[in-house]
């Protein structure tokens, strides 16, 4: 981990081992609010690519990243800042995940935030199944993905219109025996 | 008026769905065997409420539509969802279905998904479509690759039916591929039009 921050969490999950893992305390919409505000226009795109419906008000945005069973991590690294975020999806005890900053999930710290969101995931909420959909450009991502046991599913060709192009999204899935720390 | 041509063939039409439909669609929904090849299991009993929920959805909010496929008598026989309708990318997910299980394999389920699938890329201007069926289901396989579909991997273990995981297929249709094997009609809307032609 090279950032000098402490994460912040948000959703006031704080199960069996949570407690233990890097430094954790619940944030607000506030905070979630003003990071918002660096990352909506960098990740417009991506998000729609993604079909996470987050609303690009700051306000708005934090709601529905606290909203209908979503839990929010939310980290400053070289004060630039980071949320990761997982899902519940409708299909019993499956989930997806998204990691959003200016620079998209392609950052040094990448594997510590999946690793700490698969662990929530499978570890402690019972996951049977976590998906991630990671940009082709993302090799940092998807590289974490794979060190955490995540597998390649299926290619979205063409699917992010990026810097004048159409590129492709990668499906990531884990399934809890698969996990393994990076 | 809309132009029949474009939302209507073989005997199958596409029309907003509508209040009159729901109890063909709670009987769909209240299928066990319906509502695991078409969703990837099975629903847990509903209330009229809850079976209304996707009309209240598809009404307030931009990313979701709900239609219906309509008969000669204007009876829904069968409905398409658009979902993560993605208007920056210009992509969506569909998913349908037929409504009666009597009707199945006679091809009105590719009838209805062609009647779509034109209406998407030809006249809404999206680009790509994405989707997914179980990997068990052959007819809704064979049904998509009628329609040009071409698979792109699997979510592995995502249904869970009586107490089993399957893979559900993931699939995309391209516009370009699709209107190579049906090509549409340019002057379908503005035919009786001269425009000095």
């Amino acid at each position: 981990m090279t950032c000098g921050t402490v994460p912040l969490v948000a959703g006031g999950v704080e199960g069996p081992g949570v407690r233990e893992r890097p430094p954790a305390r619940v944030a607000g919409a506030a905070e979630l609010a003003d990071a918002w505000r660096d990352i909506a226009v960098p990740m417009l795109t991506y998000l729609a690519a993604a079909e996470w419906g987050v609303p690009s008000d700051p306000r708005a945005a934090a709601d529905w990243l606290l909203a209908d069973g979503r839990i929010a991590f939310l980290h400053r690294f070289h004060d630039m800042p980071v949320i990761a975020t997982l899902q519940r999806l409708r299909a019993a005890n499956t989930g997806r995940l998204a990691i959003l900053s200016p620079r998209g999930a392609d950052i040094d710290e990448v594997g510590m935030l999946l690793d700490q969101v698969a662990r929530l995931a499978c570890a402690d909420l019972g996951m049977r199944r976590l998906e991630w959909l990671v940009p082709r450009r993302w090799r940092r991502a998807a590289e974490a993905a794979e060190a955490v046991g995540f597998a390649e599913e299926a290619c979205l060709s063409e699917a992010w219109f990026v810097d004048g192009r159409y590129e492709d999204l990668l499906l990531f899935g884990l399934l809890p025996e698969e996990r393994r720390a990076p | 008026m809309t132009p029949a041509t474009v939302f209507a063939a073989d005997g199958v039409r596409i029309r907003a769905f509508l209040p009159r439909d729901l109890d063909a669609f709670a009987r769909f929904r209240a299928d066990p065997v319906s509502t695991a090849q078409a969703y990837g299991s099975v629903l847990m009993p509903e209330t009229m409420d809850d079976v209304r929920r996707p009309l209240d959805v598809s009404a307030a909010n931009g990313d979701f539509m709900l239609w219906a496929w309509a008969d000669d008598n204007d009876d829904a026989i069968g409905f398409t969802t658009l979902s993560g309708i993605d208007r920056v990318n210009r992509t969506l997910w569909t998913g349908s279905a037929v409504l009666d299980p009597a009707l199945r394999g006679r091809g009105v389920g590719s009838t209805g998904r062609r009647l779509v699938l034109d209406c998407v890329f030809n006249e809404m201007d999206f680009r790509r479509i994405y989707g997914e069926f179980g990997a068990f289901n052959e007819a809704s396989r064979r049904s998509h690759q009628k329609m040009g579909a071409e698979v792109v991997g699997a979510r592995r273990r995502a249904y869970f039916i009586s107490g089993r995981y399957y893979d559900a297929v993931v699939y995309t249709v391209q516009r370009e591929r699709f209107n190579a094997l049906f090509p549409p009609d340019p002057d379908r809307c503005l035919r009786s039009l001269s425009f000095g032609r």
